[in-house]
């Protein structure tokens, strides 16, 4: 494994990461055992892929798992998110139960979506999250219906919409930062932005250096954070979760991270250098946070190894319950087409 | 322990993919990350990474090759190790996968269609409408003799009508084409005349009996493909034992009765019905089996005053003929009295339908289904028999047999009713 | 005036539809470009801001994905938005969020959820508003699984079906002919609905059958009096909607009379006449055909401005009436 070199600066206690004082131990713990629990479904995904034992394709999201977790640490079950097609971290995140994503995965009838969905659909409106959304975009203006129900029966929920880069070109961006800005709804637009919308670099694409900076078009607050960095991103959603909570509207934060794989498993990787991807992958956000967190005694070595362990377990049962669920049967084709 | 490299799926629809090439060799160290081979799919080629750092070994795969995905074509072993190709194999995950065939698409219509496309009508190139066609069936026109007033030639409902109205003379008949109808009924119905119109006329009700068993006929009638096979028996001999039996059953001093010729003529058949047992059946549920019974009961038509009625004589094969000539006297009498039960009218696996001393020379009986066949007799007559030399006056039965043409064929047939004619002629056959 | 004579204007139904809905329910809310202050292009909305206050009748920007999205998302969290778009054109840009997401995501989500919203709009032609104002996309729409599509013909059908569709609880678009927003026609007092699956004999009849929807269904009524003039009976069916279609209503009515005009805005080809002629094909009705079966549909072409090249483009009661007596007379 790579040696992550933590700055010195971080270890000592006056430079620790504000976000620390806002979680306890145990909450930091569950962070890290999240993104371990997040990176691993993804590889065991990207397994059953390549071995094409599963069906379709999948967009992974390794190497973002910071941003995905980070953000949602400050969330309950009872906040809601909406996600995107690189949505298995936002799910992890929010709660979701990786047995039932497998299962969804392999397209059976005990996943999420009842093998009806797929992994670019996956929701769990139990724990508050709306579903991934197939249409880059899609899922922005649903993110703000949801907040604007939330306003009128008076919840005290926040709905995060995450998005990619890509989305922040398409109109239903700008319709909805508009929107929400304008009637002060309770959403933080999380933006993941990964530097490529599929092959097109945001630099080639986008009219701004950072995506943050069209806050200001909407008159959102928006700040751009390292998206691999846990803490700088957990900070950032907790400013924007209470903002927004209080009443005060909706922010834009922008996680600028990087998918170590291509943007679905056909990608040629052409667009970008090997040099490119290799430096990315020296800032893993994993062993970042494993190194912050000795470094800051939040976790021992020992503790940490408990938690990957507990993972593969998690992991290992997950795949189990998938593969001995049944599959969907013809004849339930048209269940649900309508609720009555 | 040894890590598997194998073809991986890149895209969404691949099945198998090509190795093009091999960055390294057998033998060679790897790092996890590095290029290790490349595959071409329909789509370009793409370099695959090693997914551990190692000693690559177990090349099973060479340039060129085409294989299914997940395909094991080597193994990464750590440094030092040693490497069993076959104890790697035995405890690959790919070995115990497969990959699963994708769900076969649901048509996806749940609507029924709720027409079955009809037999070809004669006159098929014949241009009418849907609804024309389906009243030429129903008047049994033949549609390609009817003249079509609608635009190019076509045949409309109101043309079919026309053209019966027409056929039959009878101005009544062009009922409007507009008017409701119901569903096609499968069997034509026969409309009569009104015949009070032709001269006076007298109305009797049909009788109970006839009320009841009328659709009970109609329906084997048609449900039954009937043939009916007519033999005939030499039963002059039989016939002399039965004047004996029956002069001494008229003296009998407790009961006096009467033998006919049917209780020898029933346990001849049941003689006959034990070597051909498809006579004493019925068709199973869904037509692809006969069950056979292992019991004889044979029904006999009765005259009553009101009708023909089927008693049932039971276990035929355990009496004997006086003992069944006196049940039959019995039921008979029953009958005629209205006093039959239930049980006494059930339970038949043949009928015996007899016209006795009314004469005749034959008739087709209907079979009473759900059994399987029928034997019908006339009145026996003094016939001139050819016995090889000569004609002698023999006393020969007429026996119709109507049978179910779906339990038994021709050549069955006939060899049950000569079977039977030969018992008859000489009822020593019946010990057999 | 009793209660069952009362007269109302279609807008002025369905106004009082939205009414009673939000009295009833504080789930549902109004959305819409103009709705407020300006009560409506089509002065549907009118005065109910007023009596309602901007956050239960609420103008959006011109956004029309954004605002149709978020009434899919209004709808998966708790409430019952009615998104009125300003024209039917308009439902162009929402077309992602109508046909991706509130379409589909019950059936996606495996039943996990339910989209509850309503989007009415103004549709078809007669205005002058020529080709971008003046569309029928009904057809286009009822090609979704997932979505309702209705069409209400009088204003009481325009109140009991608004009503019957914020009660449901999957997507429902609702088309409302602006020609018909004037008419007036009598309408109960209160609540009721009328239900989303049912066609009607609008008038029995038994020389021909013509199906129709909407507007289309009150110039049929229009040329049916013509036609029993010529000695033509025709059998009105009132389709109301169009997904889900009761077929099961024209098969019955075609077992009658034994022949089938079909009338719609909506462009003739692919349209609501290609499906109903299909199924009916394909039923029981088959056998009762005495002639082919007949489409009048509106014209291949964008509506034009010119009201001559306009009326031409759309089924006329002119039209009705000459297709339905050549079909009837046997000339087809």
């Amino acid at each position: 494994m790579d040696e992550i070199v933590i700055p010195v600066s971080t270890a000592v206690a006056a430079n620790r990461p504000p976000v620390y004082d806002r979680l306890s131990v145990a909450e930091v713990h569950e962070a890290l055992r999240k993104m371990m629990l997040i990176r691993r479904f993804e590889e065991s995904a990207e397994d059953a892929y390549v071995r094409g034992l599963s069906y379709g394709t999948m967009h992974l999201s390794i190497g973002e798992e910071a941003s995905a977790v980070g953000v949602c640490t400050p969330l309950t079950d009872a906040d809601l998110i909406t996600s995107t097609h690189r949505g298995h971290g936002h799910c992890i995140a929010k709660g979701a139960d990786v047995a039932k994503m497998f299962a969804e995965f392999l397209g059976k009838e005990t996943g999420y979506c009842h093998g009806r969905g797929g992994s670019m659909h996956i929701a769990d409106p139990g724990k508050g999250n709306l579903g991934a959304n197939g249409v880059v975009g899609g899922g922005l203006p649903i993110a703000v219906g949801a907040a604007l129900a939330v306003k009128k029966r008076k919840l005290n929920s926040v709905v995060v919409c995450f998005f990619g880069d890509g989305a922040n070109n398409e109109g239903a961006f700008h319709e909805s930062l508009n929107i929400a800005s304008v009637w002060k709804l309770p959403v933080v637009f999380a933006c993941e932005n990964n530097l490529y919308g599929m092959s097109t670099s945001v630099e080639r694409s986008t009219s701004v250096k950072n995506i943050a900076d069209r806050a200001a078009a909407y008159s959102l607050p928006g700040v751009t954070v390292d998206g691999n960095h846990f803490a700088e991103v957990a900070e950032a959603s907790f400013q924007a979760v209470e903002r927004a909570r209080a009443g005060h509207g909706p922010s834009l934060i922008e996680t600028k991270t990087y998918r170590t794989r291509g943007h679905s498993r056909s990608d040629r990787n052409r667009y970008r250098t090997k040099e490119e991807i290799e430096s990315w992958r020296k800032r893993d956000p994993i062993l970042y946070l494993e190194a912050e967190l000795q470094a800051l005694g939040l976790a021992t070595r020992a503790e940490i190894e408990a938690i990957r362990a507990d993972v593969e377990k998690t992991i290992a049962a997950g795949i189990a319950f998938a593969e001995a669920s049944p599959t969907p049967q013809a004849k339930d084709l048209l269940r649900d087409v309508y609720t009555v | 322990m040894a890590v598997e490299v194998i073809l991986p799926r890149v895209d969404m629809d691949m099945a198998a993919g090509k190795l093009s090439r091999w960055f390294k060799e057998e033998g060679a160290e790897v790092s996890q990350g590095e290029a290790l081979f490349e595959i071409e799919t329909d789509k370009a080629a793409m370099e695959v990474e090693a997914p551990a750092s190692g000693v690559l070994r177990g090349v099973s795969a060479k340039p060129g090759d085409e294989l299914p995905v997940g395909t094991v074509i080597g193994w990464i072993a750590a440094a030092g190790e040693a490497f069993d190709p076959a104890a790697a194999r035995k405890s690959s995950p790919a070995a115990a996968a497969s990959a699963p065939a994708p769900q076969a698409e649901a048509s996806a219509s749940a609507a029924a269609l709720a027409r079955t496309a009809e037999p070809a009508a004669p006159g098929e190139d014949v241009r009418a409408t849907p609804a024309a066609r389906r009243k030429a069936r129903e008047l049994g026109i033949d549609i390609a003799t009817v003249r079509g007033a609608g635009p190019h030639g076509r045949i409309q409902s109101e043309d079919v009508v026309a053209a019966a109205a027409a056929a039959a003379g009878d101005a009544r008949a062009a009922a409007p084409t507009k008017a409701p109808v119901a569903a096609a009924p499968a069997i034509p119905e026969i409309v009569a005349p009104d015949v009070a119109k032709f001269g006076p006329v007298e109305t009797q009700p049909l009788s109970r009996i006839q009320r009841i068993s009328g659709p009970r006929l109609h329906a084997s009638w048609v449900g039954v493909p009937h043939v009916t096979h007519c033999d005939e028996a030499d039963v002059t001999d039989l016939d002399a034992f039965r004047r004996t039996l029956d002069v001494a059953a008229k003296a009998d001093k407790t009961a006096p009765y009467r033998v006919s010729l049917l209780p020898l003529l029933m346990k001849a058949t049941v003689a006959a019905l034990k070597a051909h047992p498809s006579f004493n059946a019925v068709l199973a549920p869904g037509g692809d089996a006969l069950v056979l019974r292992r019991y004889w009961n044979i029904g006999v038509a009765v005259d009553t005053a009101e009708g023909l009625v089927v008693t049932v004589v039971k276990d035929v094969d355990k009496k004997g003929v006086l003992e069944i000539a006196r049940e039959l006297g019995a039921l008979s009498a029953k009958a005629r009295a209205g006093k039959l039960t239930p049980s006494d009218m059930q339970g038949a696996g043949f009928t015996i339908s007899s016209l006795g001393g009314i004469g005749g020379t034959s008739f087709t009986p209907i079979v009473n289904a759900p059994e399987v066949a029928i034997l019908g007799v006339v009145r026996a007559k003094m016939t001139p028999v050819w016995d090889g030399e000569a004609f002698r006056p023999r006393l020969m039965l007429p026996l119709c047999l109507s049978y179910d043409h779906r339990a038994n064929d021709g050549a069955t047939a006939a060899r049950f009713v000569r079977l039977l004619a030969e018992t008859l002629g000489d009822m020593r056959r019946a010990l057999l | 005036m009793g209660a069952a004579t009362r007269e109302l204007s279609f807008a002025q139904a369905i106004q009082e539809a939205m009414a009673i809905a939000m009295d009833a329910d504080e789930r549902v809310f109004l959305m819409g470009e103009d709705i407020g202050v300006y009560g409506g292009a089509f002065q549907v909305t009118g005065d109910l801001v007023h009596r309602y206050g901007d956050q239960r009748v609420m103008d959006t920007p011109i956004s029309e994905l954004g605002g149709a999205g978020v009434a899919v998302g209004a709808a998966l969290n708790g409430m019952r938005p009615v998104y009125e778009f300003q024209f039917s054109d308009f439902s162009m840009l929402a077309s992602e969020q109508i046909v991706n997401q509130a379409a589909k995501l019950r059936f996606m989500l495996g039943g996990a959820v339910s989209v509850p919203v309503v989007f009415r709009m103004p549709s078809g032609s007669g205005t002058g508003a020529a080709a971008q104002h003046s569309q029928s996309l009904q057809a286009w729409f009822a090609h979704i699984p997932g979505l309702k599509v209705v069409e209400p013909s009088t204003p009481r059908e325009a109140k009991g079906m608004l009503l019957a569709a914020i009660a449901d609880p999957d997507p429902v678009m609702i088309f409302e002919h602006k020609l018909l927003y004037k008419t007036k026609g009598p309408v109960p007092e209160g609540h009721y609905t009328i239900a989303l699956d049912k066609a009607e004999v609008a008038r029995p009849g038994v020389d021909v059958t013509i199906a129709a929807a909407g507007l289309m269904t009150v110039r049929t009524l229009e040329a049916a009096k013509a036609l029993a003039e010529r000695g033509v009976d025709a059998e009105v069916i009132n389709l109301r909607s169009l997904r889900p279609l009761d077929i099961g209503a024209v098969v019955e009515s075609v077992k009658k009379t034994s022949r089938l005009l079909c009338v719609y805005e909506g462009v003739k080809t692919l349209g609501m006449g290609a499906e109903v002629s299909a199924a009916i094909a394909e039923s029981e009705a088959f056998d009762y055909l005495d002639a082919p079966i007949v489409r009048l549909g509106g014209a291949e072409a964008p509506i034009p401005y010119s009201p001559i090249l306009e009326k031409a483009a759309s089924p006329q009661v002119a039209d009705i009436v000459e297709a339905a007596s050549k079909l009837a007379s046997g000339e087809i």
